[in-house]
């Protein structure tokens, strides 16, 4: 008797739920996106850039923001710190990339990645984002949270593409995306 | 009932006053820079390797302004604290917000359907209602300014919300009045990360048991220096029928339609006996002698922002029945009662420079509550309506000062003016007396003190008949009159201090409210927290907070229930111990305290102190999956135990408070809360939850506990339960359809009866003791089909 009543109840509401169901099944595919906390995020790119052979050689590096205020401040707050062979002399948000022609591009999402991308296959800049659907897209490295714990996700299509080289001892720590 | 809302020109005054201050702060603070202040938490990150950072866990980094107003991680945070995410909420399949305290360690939670949908003591203390934690959306207080109770049913948008905050223990030093036991922030969705010209649209459908519908919509979107976030939901239910729940010998249908308990004219639903049923005979659309638990509930919450100001609004309505709350012996459960609120505000953020931030808020609030109620009193019979108003007008203004990169300063102030009811409006019931506090402007005239309901509306049993029928209640206004209105007016200042040094963060915060009823209230807090490792946090916290007796405690009284005007704020001195280790595989996250409270209200009476030990424990664990392409396993185990002792204890038959310190009562010792969340490749999810509550003394105003009812010898208690739930989530593209199923096993059990629970067990009587003793739980599994979209 309570499963009739259930499903008799469910009856109308169902079907509507079906029709739209069925409806969005046309719609592009989007990845559940789980960002990590803005200070483990800030954290793992400084830890992780040490591991890139052409920032490890560089004295100076920038890092570009782009949609993520937070971790820009993050950043920010981080200037003066040793960040792999080098030193953080300054962190951008939102800023024209030719501009200041940062070292590191750290990406919440953005209109122009296409740009972006282009740019930092041009000038062998390391791209980073807090989106794993982003890495899927072109961006050489993915800061992810993996079911409560920190996920990274390496594209080694788009590294090749960015001119980047990465020391072996990463690949303990990452997942790769090889298409 | 219909009712009006109206702003007065008192209201008008004062909004322009608070404008002028925001406006003036902002001329000041003109030449800024766009940079957040805020406390510096990663220094430990940084001295980490790479292989320390992974093995971190983000629930202790996500940052929250909850426990000390300004953003902090919750690994530094003074405070135990739990959230919930979105990601949670859509795998659990969490409806609404009482869904989730059932799974929240340090939680005794019931689930009433009646007055108060759930009801809920944080941290073993015990009250009518969940009225000693305070209840936040976006930080803006949403507990009923008049009874304190946080409402906590079905009226809140699930999709709309970003994360819940929940944190334990006493928070007065940052909140003031109220943050008693602890709090719980819902954060709504924001534009904030939202690309310019983006809009983003969920919608949510749900259908369930007991012909159970909701409907939900999230709108958000950021053009320019313009950004808004709407949120809205509509949920209605029939609510489960006797049949689906457990067995008690007071919510018997027969005792609805039994012409001697109820006269034939209540008992048959043709109440003036014409010989039909009209529609002013119907209670939410039921007629009465029957079963019948009807229940509506709708919100509406918005925010629109524009560079360093947002206007917002949380307006929300919750229209429900009685339920198997109260004896049928003693109550129509088709009646409703309704609770609704509103809140409109303005608040301005604005950077001075690198250090210095100052927010500003202005808040109305309006909060009502009432409903119908036909009640069978020993020979008696009526039908009376409840009513009560209250509002209030909040300016609070926040400094926070970056005096080095390890020292953080934040203060601030706080002014509210209240206007709340004193006494309840209830018409048609009996007339109290010259002392009464319930007024009636209707039946005024010929009531006792010239205030009151005049005792027409009561008519007995036996003298129903023909011509001679029970009255309905007339027209209640939407106003309050002035002479039953209080005038408040609160004043309060904060300051506190955050400072890092070493693997060390202490923090330290006082506060003074002055209230223009019961004076100044000094509320200090103290923590210590150590990170003795990459991987290990101490936390010693000693907290302080006061509770303000509520206008229903000082001045709500009726026939049956009393109030006391000299009622003191109630006091908790807190002082406890967190321990938090990131394993590899489990997170482990404990606390240890004490809580000592004095002058505790309750039944409108200061009955002495109360002494709560407690442990709860919060373990969270992640493993392989062993399904291929599939992401960790993952899942909560939480322990609660608790130790509640009171000084004094109800005496049933001499029906007064005694010293006699002992079990308080209504909270188990033992609960147990396991979650596992077992995500199966890509498109599907699959989410077990399991609760297991202990067997419990009874609160000493129930009479089922013997050592406070002497002409009992049997102890009853509430029995020890398992529940089990289980939510199936499909995701694909932009679409989520999820199935929950609660109560998997059909566990049947009786739960603690709420507020004074008189109504006793000997079936065969009528001792007019209103509140079930225990209260009957769905016994059955029930489902719920949920579809989400994003557009």
């Amino acid at each position: 008797m309570m499963i009739n009543s259930t499903l008799a109840s469910l009856t109308r509401p169902l079907n509507l739920i079906i029709i739209i169901f069925i409806g969005f099944l046309a719609l592009p595919i989007s990845a559940q996106d789980n960002a990590l906390p803005t200070t483990l995020n800030a954290a793992l790119t400084i830890k992780i850039a040490s591991f890139e052979t052409a920032l490890n050689n560089k004295k100076n590096i920038s890092i570009l923001v782009i949609n993520d205020k937070a971790l820009h401040q993050q950043f920010k707050r981080q200037v003066g710190r040793n960040i792999a062979g080098g030193v953080l002399m300054d962190a951008f948000h939102d800023s024209d990339i030719n501009q200041h022609k940062p070292d590191i591009i750290f990406i919440g999402r953005s209109k122009s990645l296409a740009d972006i991308i282009l740019y930092a296959e041009k000038n062998n800049v390391l791209t980073i984002t807090s989106k794993k659907s982003l890495a899927e897209q072109g961006i050489a490295l993915a800061l992810f949270d993996d079911e409560g714990s920190p996920g990274i996700l390496l594209n080694l299509v788009a590294s090749r593409k960015h001119r980047l080289n990465w020391n072996p001892e990463i690949l303990d720590f990452v997942s790769l995306l090889k298409e | 009932m219909k009712f009006k809302n109206s702003v007065s020109a008192a209201h008008r005054s004062s909004l322009c006053g608070a404008l002028f201050i925001i406006s003036m702060s902002n001329l000041i603070l003109a030449d800024s820079l766009d940079v957040v202040v805020a406390a510096e938490t990663s220094a430990n990150l940084n001295q980490m390797n790479l292989s320390q950072l992974m093995h971190q866990r983000s629930a202790v980094h996500r940052q929250s302004n909850t426990a000390s107003s300004v953003s902090e991680s919750l690994r530094d945070a003074p405070a135990a604290m739990i959230v919930i995410s979105q990601r949670d909420i859509q795998r659990r399949g969490y409806d609404s917000i009482d869904d989730i305290l059932f799974d929240l360690p340090g939680f005794d939670t019931v689930k009433t359907n009646g007055t108060e949908h759930v009801v809920s003591y944080q941290r073993g203390y015990r009250t009518p209602w969940t009225q000693r934690t305070l209840l936040l959306v976006n930080g803006k207080i949403e507990n009923n300014l008049w009874m304190h109770a946080a409402v906590l049913s079905r009226q809140y948008p699930m999709s709309h919300i970003e994360r819940i905050e929940v944190l334990y223990g006493p928070s007065g030093a940052v909140y003031g009045p109220n943050a008693f036991l602890g709090v719980i922030n819902i954060i709504t969705k924001n534009e904030q990360k939202l690309l310019d010209d983006e809009d983003i649209l969920n919608l949510q459908v749900e259908a369930g048991s007991f012909n159970s519908r909701a409907f939900e919509l999230s709108a958000r979107g950021k053009h320019g220096d313009f950004g808004y976030s709407i949120g809205a939901r509509f949920f209605e239910s029939d609510e489960a029928d006797l049949d689906n729940y457990s067995d008690w010998g007071y919510t018997q249908a027969s005792q609805l339609s039994d012409a001697s308990i109820w006269g034939q004219g209540i008992a048959s639903g043709d109440i003036n006996l014409d010989g039909k049923i009209s529609n002013n005979e119907l209670f939410s659309g039921e007629q009465t002698g029957k079963y019948a638990d009807p229940s509506e509930n709708y919100s509406f919450m918005g925010e629109f922002t524009w560079q360093d100001w947002t206007l917002g609004i949380i307006q929300w309505r919750t229209d429900e029945s009685y339920g198997p709350y109260y004896s049928f012996l003693d109550s129509q459960p088709q009646a409703n009662w309704f609770h609704t609120s509103s809140q409109y505000y303005l608040e301005n953020t604005h950077q001075w420079n690198e250090r210095l931030k100052v927010s500003s808020e202005l808040v109305f609030r309006e909060n009502t509550l009432g409903g119908d109620w036909v009640e069978s009193f020993g020979t008696n019979l009526s039908i009376s309506d409840w009513y009560t108003k209250s509002t209030a007008w909040r300016f609070e203004q926040q400094y926070d000062f970056q005096i080095s990169p390890n020292l953080l300063l934040t203060g601030g102030i706080k002014f509210e003016q209240k206007q709340l009811a004193k006494g309840y409006i209830i018409c048609n019931y009996y007339d109290p007396g010259q002392n009464g506090t319930a007024i009636c402007p209707a039946q005024a005239a010929n009531s006792s003190n010239g205030l009151s309901s005049d005792g027409s509306g009561i008519v007995a049993i036996g003298a129903i008949a023909l011509g001679n029928t029970t009255l309905f209640p007339p027209h209640i206004d939407a106003d309050i009159p002035g002479f039953n209105i209080e005038h408040t007016i609160d004043r309060g200042v904060f300051v506190q201090a955050i400072y890092d040094t070493g693997n060390w963060r202490f923090n330290g915060s006082i506060r003074a409210d002055q209230n223009s009823i019961y004076g100044i209230e000094v509320n200090p807090r103290g923590a210590a927290i150590y990170q003795y490792s990459p991987s290990t946090t101490y936390k010693l916290i000693y907290a302080e907070a006061f509770q303000e007796p509520s206008q229903k405690d000082l001045y709500g009284d009726w026939s049956g229930s009393a109030s006391n005007a000299n009622l003191k704020p109630e006091k908790v001195k807190n002082l406890e111990f967190i321990a938090m280790h990131q394993g590899q595989h489990i997170f482990h996250d404990a606390s240890l305290f004490y809580s000592q409270y004095d002058d505790v209200i309750t039944r409108s009476a200061n009955v002495g102190g109360r002494d709560i030990y407690g442990l709860e424990y919060r373990g969270r664990f992640h493993a392989n999956n062993f399904l291929p392409d599939s992401s960790d396993i993952t899942g909560n185990l939480y322990y609660t135990y608790t130790k509640a002792k009171a000084e004094q204890q109800y005496d049933n038959v001499l029906q007064a408070w005694v010293k006699d310190s002992d079990d308080q009562g209504d909270v188990a010792p033992h609960k147990i809360n396991f979650l596992v969340n077992i995500p199966i490749q890509q498109l599907w999810n699959a989410n077990i939850r399991v609760n297991w509550v202990s067997e419990r003394e009874l609160f000493s105003q129930n009479p089922l506990r013997a050592d406070s009812n002497s002409a009992r010898t049997d102890n009853r208690k509430a029995e020890s339960y398992i529940t089990v739930d289980a939510n199936l989530l499909f995701q694909y593209k932009q679409a989520q359809l999820g199935f929950k199923i609660e109560n998997l096993f059909e566990e049947d059990y009786l739960a603690p009866g709420v507020e004074g629970a008189g109504s006793g067990d000997d079936f065969s009587v009528d001792n007019d003791g209103f509140q079930n003793s225990l209260l009957p739980q769905v016994n059955e599994r029930t489902f719920t089909l949920t579809l989400r979209v994003e557009l």
